[in-house]
């Protein structure tokens, strides 16, 4: 029904009164990141924010500090943004004659995102968000813009995405096996939370399919639910391993192990490469999982001990790789 | 069978209405009738009249005897029928208050269908005959309420739904203790599940302790987000037979704010955990005749928290909050009511304020002709809400022409106002200025559990970011402004 014209106009005189109010820029509630650019950008309404789980500032090198996300994914997003917009990672003596831009990273609590997982993209215009690009969609429209041909590329960008299983399987195993150290690291977790802490390992284990992939591991907690006691007797004690985790440890291992044989060939690959957009997103992808994996994972953990004994030449040109933003 | 059995029995095979007697039999009842209120008129007054005349007669309470009290703790009716029991010899004045007392104890404690009391003199022996002090047994016959219920139900309307099932254990362990679980999944609020314990304290009913232990996740869709909570309150609340009443509670809970389709980066930077423990103060003054629509008396409620108290809490605040109203009947058809609300948080120890502990203003309860929380500062169509807030309504409640004046259905005149401050900052700036008012006319039904409005509102002022209702509101609730 159509609403008659001089009711509308009525309609439309109130209210009588309307008082502006300033319009607030709410960015400044955030802890941001800027990134940087050698350039004088012209002011622009649009900006983009890419919100991480942490953001930690790390010597790469004696003198070259830079402020990584300190997640593998994160940590890719940040370096494929720079590169595709000409910017460059805060942190660094030498990069103090360069412009802080509009775009900057920020921590942000997974909660943050509609699907739990982070990181995810928040474009604005004039304080208006336009668009929230989740973690996914990230990496498909990465694949969809680089990967679009070549089925060689294709599979070591899968490659490279999947290992974001590995690092979850990382982070429990040191949960489970170690400390809670490396919650602190990555996550900025207090230790004192002990329910926020429960709460993030329950979530981190649906992060990169691990759940999906991983099923098997969960009988035993499946199990939980007719030993009520014991179930209670856990959640109690923190998520410590039992005798029962055994199971745990085997996948672990043979998922590091599949990782380490296949990575010299995936390096190689890379390496072999003429210079293009997909060998740049193909590198920046396998510099931030094993930057990550040396500076924010325990130096005692699997991971990072065989990398750095094995692999040290790799970490380095992950090193350069990321230090060229 | 008499004429006065016969009409009787007549009476009731008609449903007692008499609508197929015939002019003598109505005549007849009618003096029926009023024989029977003329006798209870001065069966009454006699009664009366013998008790002031023998007021100070000397009244020894032999006992107290209950029966069918077997559901009750020896203690729990020892401490209910304690006026009777305080003192060996009593007046007459002074008995029957103990009476009242007691029963009036026994009723506070909603355990209770019915009570009966009847009162057996016992003979004088021989030797008391000069005596002029009256030996008593009071007899109380308790009905005790059904000892479980259970109840299912839906609730759709205004584009909610929801489903419930509530279970509820009266007098568990003899003492007037009640244990209520409740689980409600709906629309609004996907999961809810509820257990309360109350049991007077000290087996006064005059003050009820009261613990619920709480989980629930609601969707929260001014800030398109939802909540977790997890938590327990323990709360301690007067039920006097006063004006004033007070209620102090000890609130945990564990908050988790989660995206549900938000857009806004402030409300984004505050979706976490949060670890809240309160101490909530609360008085009460009330003289109201009905507490949904009254319309003679006043309300006035003052509620202070502190929150923070612990370490491990990562948030903390003192919040207090103002409510008032006052009611006069201007005459037979018509009565105003003037309410206010105010509120301030503060004390935030030099952090932001938390968006879930901020306050809100607007919606069909409160300032009319805007949207729920519709008032105050916006980002990407979330409510930001405020740390101040001050809102008033005036209300002219009127009979509808040609309806019996008794009819639960009255016309509904207002006007409302209110503002809300983000900070002390922009309080101390613009207290006096740009506040938003709505005003508006509608009808609304007075139902002795809430109160529903259906009123044609327009706003005459607003500030930008407010949204807006215009046209029908529709309201239900028990606390309007």
């Amino acid at each position: 029904m159509k609403v008659p014209k001089p009711l509308e106009a009525l309609f439309d005189t109130f209210p009588l009164q309307t008082f502006p109010v300033k319009a607030r820029d709410y960015l400044d509630s955030l802890e941001k990141y800027p990134f940087l650019s050698t350039k004088d950008l012209a002011s622009s309404n649009v900006r983009f924010l890419l919100a991480v789980h942490n953001v930690r500032e790390t010597e790469l090198r004696p003198g070259f500090s830079r402020f990584l996300a300190t997640d593998p994914l994160g940590l890719a997003d940040a370096l494929i943004l720079c590169r595709r917009h000409d910017l460059r990672l805060a942190g660094g003596a030498e990069k103090l004659q360069m412009v802080q831009s509009q775009h900057c990273m920020v921590p942000l609590s997974y909660l943050a995102s509609p699907d739990n997982t982070l990181p995810i993209l928040v474009e604005t215009q004039r304080n208006t968000t336009k668009c929230v690009t989740t973690c996914a969609k990230i990496s498909a429209a990465v694949a969809a813009k680089s990967f679009a041909t070549g089925a060689i590329d294709s599979t070591v960008n899968h490659f490279l995405d999947t290992l974001q299983t590995l690092w979850v399987f990382t982070l429990l195993h040191e949960v489970f096996f170690s400390s809670n150290e490396v919650l602190e690291l990555v996550f900025a977790a207090s230790p004192t939370d002990y329910l926020g802490t429960v709460q993030l390992i329950e979530n981190i284990q649906g992060w990169g399919h691990f759940r999906e992939k991983y099923g098997n591991l969960y009988s035993d907690y499946a199990d939980v639910a007719k030993a009520p006691l014991a179930a209670a007797k856990r959640l109690l004690s923190g998520p410590r391993p039992t005798v029962t985790d055994e199971a745990f440890k085997k996948a672990y291992a043979a998922e590091i192990a599949e990782f380490f044989k296949t990575l010299p060939l995936v390096a190689e690959h890379i390496r072999g490469k003429l210079d293009s957009e997909a060998k740049a997103v193909l590198e920046i992808k396998l510099a931030a999982f094993l930057v990550c994996c040396v500076n924010f994972l325990p130096s005692s953990s699997v991971l990072s001990s065989l990398l750095v004994k094995d692999h040290l030449k790799l970490v380095e040109e992950s090193i350069s790789v990321v230090l060229k933003y | 069978m008499d004429l006065q059995d016969e009409l009787a029995e007549k009476l009731t095979q008609n449903g007692g209405d008499g609508a197929d007697l015939s002019v003598d039999e109505k005549e007849l009842a009618r003096l029926l009738l009023l024989r029977q209120n003329l006798m209870a008129e001065q069966s009454r007054a006699f009664m009366e009249l013998l008790f002031s005349e023998n007021s100070t007669l000397p009244i020894r309470v032999k006992n107290v005897q209950v029966t069918n009290g077997g559901l009750f703790r020896d203690t729990f009716l020892e401490r209910q029928f304690q006026p009777l029991l305080l003192r060996d010899l009593l007046t007459l004045a002074d008995f029957f208050k103990a009476i009242d007392a007691s029963y009036e104890r026994l009723q506070k404690h909603q355990v209770l269908q019915n009570c009966l009391v009847l009162l057996h003199p016992l003979p004088r022996k021989p030797w008391q005959t000069r005596s002029s002090t009256v030996e008593v047994v009071p007899v109380f016959n308790l009905l005790p309420q059904k000892r479980f219920y259970a109840k299912t139900g839906t609730n759709v309307g205004n584009g909610e739904g929801d489903g419930y099932i509530q279970f509820q254990l009266r007098n568990v362990f003899g003492g007037a203790e009640n244990l209520v679980f409740d689980a409600v999944t709906g629309t609004k609020t996907p999961a809810s599940y509820l257990c309360d314990y109350s049991q007077p304290l000290l087996l006064d009913a005059r003050f009820l302790w009261n613990t619920l232990l709480f989980v629930n996740t609601r969707k929260l869709e001014a800030i398109q987000s939802s909540v977790d909570t997890k938590g327990i309150t323990s709360k301690i609340l007067t039920r006097l037979d006063r004006r004033t009443n007070f209620s102090v509670a000890f609130e945990n809970c564990w908050r988790s704010l989660t995206n549900h389709g938000l857009r806004s980066l402030e409300v984004m930077s505050q979706l976490a955990n949060t670890y809240k423990s309160s101490l909530l103060l609360n008085a009460e003054y009330d003289t109201r005749d009905n507490r949904v629509l009254p319309t003679v008396g006043s309300f006035a409620r003052l509620g202070l928290e502190h929150s923070g108290l612990f370490k491990f809490n990562n948030i903390a605040y003192s919040k207090l909050v103002w409510e008032s109203q006052l009611a006069h009947k201007l005459n037979e058809n018509h009565s105003v009511m003037f309410s206010t609300r105010a509120g301030a948080l503060f004390n935030t120890r030099g952090h932001g304020s938390n968006i879930l502990d901020r306050f809100n203003v607007g919606g069909p309860n409160d300032v009319r002709s805007f949207f729920l929380h519709g008032i105050g500062p916006k980002d990407n169509n979330s409510s930001l809400g405020g740390d101040y807030f001050v809102s008033g309504g005036l209300s002219l409640i009127s009979k509808i022409p040609r309806v019996a004046s008794d009819s639960n259905f009255k016309l509904h005149q207002f006007v409302n106002i209110g503002k809300l401050f983000r900070n002390k900052q922009e309080l101390s700036e613009s207290f006096a200025k740009n506040y938003s008012i709505g005003i508006g006319s509608g009808i609304l039904y007075n139902h002795p559990m809430a109160r529903f409005e259906l009123n044609f509102v327009l706003p005459i002022s607003a500030n930008s970011t407010d949204a807006l209702h215009k046209g029908l509101q529709y309201g239900v609730g028990v606390s309007f402004l």
